[in-house]
């Protein structure tokens, strides 16, 4: 089970909490708590172990609080369109995500996507690039 | 004549007592976070850089592995990384959970200053803010990289003593 190796490279859920979306032990998909008790958790916040992903070229992204997308907090999308781009340019996830936090508005101490990003699996973040 | 002498000799003196040390803020700002993004570019250099050589140590230890393993009679071990044993057959909210206060955003007064100041101050704060996330970007994969490391270093015990057990028969 999983998915396989050399596949399928990036999950991303763009969507509001799904970075700490979680399986309970009798395999029902909860949204977990927040981050200290979800990781210290027997079944922590991960959704890269429920969706079988445990390879070093895998990732997978979600948001772990609401990700507004409309009026005028629309940083979320310009987030998502600059990550999709800079991966289309050949770069790995980590310089994907590195651009994204350097070129994305909306940015403060406590508030923003940078904050709100989740990176869950085993995958190599500074290796892991699109095939191109 | 020596009377206006001295006095254009005091004025220049005056002037020049003064402190040449002007308080740019903006400069400051801007010096700092140079110094701060040279201090998190490095570690993240260092960090891919380990990255690079740890991925180049395991891919050759495998090597090696594979081939004592075959010389030995043995069938190479597979990394195993499947621990899942299904997909979600169902998606529930988990009861213990309290449900989800959604704040809808509110109007922002920010409070007056000067345009000059609020430039500066919205640019450290942005500057800070994006510096503190990369730091933690870089830890992120850094924590990632070290799960990884452990998982493959219980793999590759597992390998040794399977060869060492195998030798000593």
């Amino acid at each position: 089970m999983g998915i396989p190796e050399g596949q399928l490279k990036i999950v991303f859920f763009d969507g509001c909490y799904t970075g700490r979306l979680k399986f309970t032990g009798s395999w029902d998909l909860v949204e977990g708590p927040g981050d200290d008790q979800g990781q210290m958790n027997p079944w922590p916040n991960d959704m890269s172990e429920a969706l079988g992903i445990f390879y070093t070229d895998q990732i997978y992204k979600g948001w772990y609080g609401a990700s507004f997308a409309f009026n005028f907090l629309t940083y979320y999308i310009t987030w998502s369109n600059n990550f999709w781009d800079r991966l289309r340019l050949n770069d790995s996830i980590y310089e994907a995500i590195s651009y994204c936090i350097w070129n994305t508005p909306g940015v403060s101490l406590r508030y923003g996507p940078h904050k709100n990003y989740r990176l869950k699996g085993f995958g190599d973040i500074y290796n892991i690039r699109l095939q191109q | 004549m020596s009377g206006k002498f001295n006095l254009i000799m005091l004025l220049v003196l005056v002037a020049g007592c003064q402190s040449p040390e002007v308080v740019n803020d903006h400069k400051y700002v801007q010096t700092t976070n140079k110094e701060l993004v040279f201090q998190v570019v490095t570690l993240q250099h260092k960090a891919e850089q380990l990255s690079a050589q740890a991925n180049w140590f395991r891919v050759h230890l495998e090597k090696c592995l594979t081939e004592l393993e075959k010389e030995k009679g043995l069938e190479p071990m597979e990394f195993d990384w499947l621990k899942a044993e299904g997909y979600p057959k169902c998606f529930i909210r988990d009861p213990n959970i309290p449900k989800r206060n959604i704040v809808e955003p509110q109007p922002f007064y920010a409070p007056y200053h000067s345009p000059k100041v609020q430039e500066i101050e919205a640019e450290a704060y942005q500057d800070t803010a994006r510096l503190s996330v990369s730091v933690g970007l870089t830890n992120t994969a850094i924590t990632m990289n070290m799960a990884l490391a452990d998982r493959y270093i219980e793999h590759f015990e597992q390998r040794l003593k399977r060869l060492e057990g195998h030798l000593k028969e």
